[in-house]
């Protein structure tokens, strides 16, 4: 049985498309790890970059503050909220947990727990004190928990401007030590960050 | 006897003097930072904590600067985590002071990172 030129052509043509899909289907995306300390410029929105600057800047001011390096023990601090005020959607709780972690590891502070760790706490309590299942010697009582010092509370707010080739955003993140008992503001730091864009 | 004892001396001297790293061998540079000049760096313990103050000028075109700190602590070693680059803007011929506070009072010295960034 012979075939024509013209099948013969056809049936290259279908075979060529086939191994062509195939090799489409069997190479994906590309995957490489980044430095995760690198400055991300992917866009003028707030990014790891500022995440990065503005915890660590906070943290640094703080250690250097009267309030934390003239206390004998390191003092005991709670992280209340960050307010957002920007048109963004940011994760503020992200950006206190970040200072929380630098500000333990420096040893110089602890951290009580705060107000949205409060539920699992006191759950844990009540397991300990009220199931009868532990052993009485090793059962933490309840009444010991450790108020904090301190507060620690802020903003951060956005100044945003756009023309048709150019965005400007300014950032500001406000950052407070609050003084629980006597209800002063030990110690305050701001961090600015300018970011444009154009096309 | 007191000449021997006067070039001992002076010869400690200097070598006292030499270990102290100089600003270019206190900075790494990665990428083009050829045009980054360090024209000040100094340090000093405030409320326990090392503080570091570099002052660098830009002779280049590109004013996009990132930096961090390095700090050190006892015997060399490396205290706390790698710190995220920085960026500054910086125009062609200005000079800009950047600051470090070390994360800890472990710190006892530190050294400059530049790297450009696109």
């Amino acid at each position: 049985m012979t075939m024509k030129p013209n099948q013969l052509n056809k049936n290259s043509l279908s075979i060529l498309i086939a191994a062509l899909m195939l090799v489409a289907c069997s190479s994906g995306p590309q995957v490489r790890y980044g430095d995760s300390k690198a400055v991300e410029t992917v866009n003028a929105d707030y990014g790891s970059t500022d995440l990065q600057l503005i915890a660590e800047a906070m943290t640094r001011s703080l250690l250097q503050s009267k309030a934390i390096s003239a206390s004998k023990d390191a003092p005991i601090v709670t992280l209340a909220e960050v307010k957002n005020k920007t048109a963004e959607y940011i994760d503020t709780r992200v950006i206190t947990d970040k200072i929380r972690t630098q500000l333990v590891k420096s040893g110089q502070v602890r951290f009580a727990v705060s107000v949205t760790e409060m539920p699992n706490q006191v759950e844990e309590l009540k397991r300990q004190n009220q199931s009868g299942l532990y052993k009485n010697s090793t059962i933490n009582k309840i009444g010991n928990m450790q108020g904090a010092q301190y507060r620690i509370e802020g903003s951060i707010a956005s100044i945003v401007k756009n023309t048709k080739d150019v965005k400007d955003v300014f950032y500001v993140f406000n950052l407070n030590l609050i003084n629980n008992g006597s209800g002063l503001i030990e110690w305050a730091d701001e961090k600015e960050i300018r970011k444009t864009a154009t096309r | 006897m007191k000449q021997y004892l006067l070039t001992a001396l002076v010869f400690l001297t200097f070598t006292a003097c030499s270990s102290t790293p100089s600003m270019k061998e206190m900075t790494s540079r990665y990428g083009d930072t050829d045009s980054i000049e360090v024209t000040d760096m100094r340090s000093l313990t405030r409320n326990g904590v090392l503080t570091a103050q570099v002052t660098i000028k830009n002779d280049s075109k590109s004013n996009l600067v990132s930096y961090r700190f390095r700090w050190i602590g006892k015997n060399g070693m490396a205290v706390f985590d790698e710190e995220a680059w920085k960026p500054v803007t910086i125009g062609k011929g200005q000079s800009t002071t950047i600051m470090g506070i070390a994360p800890t009072p472990d710190a006892i010295d530190f050294r400059l990172e530049l790297n450009q960034y696109k």
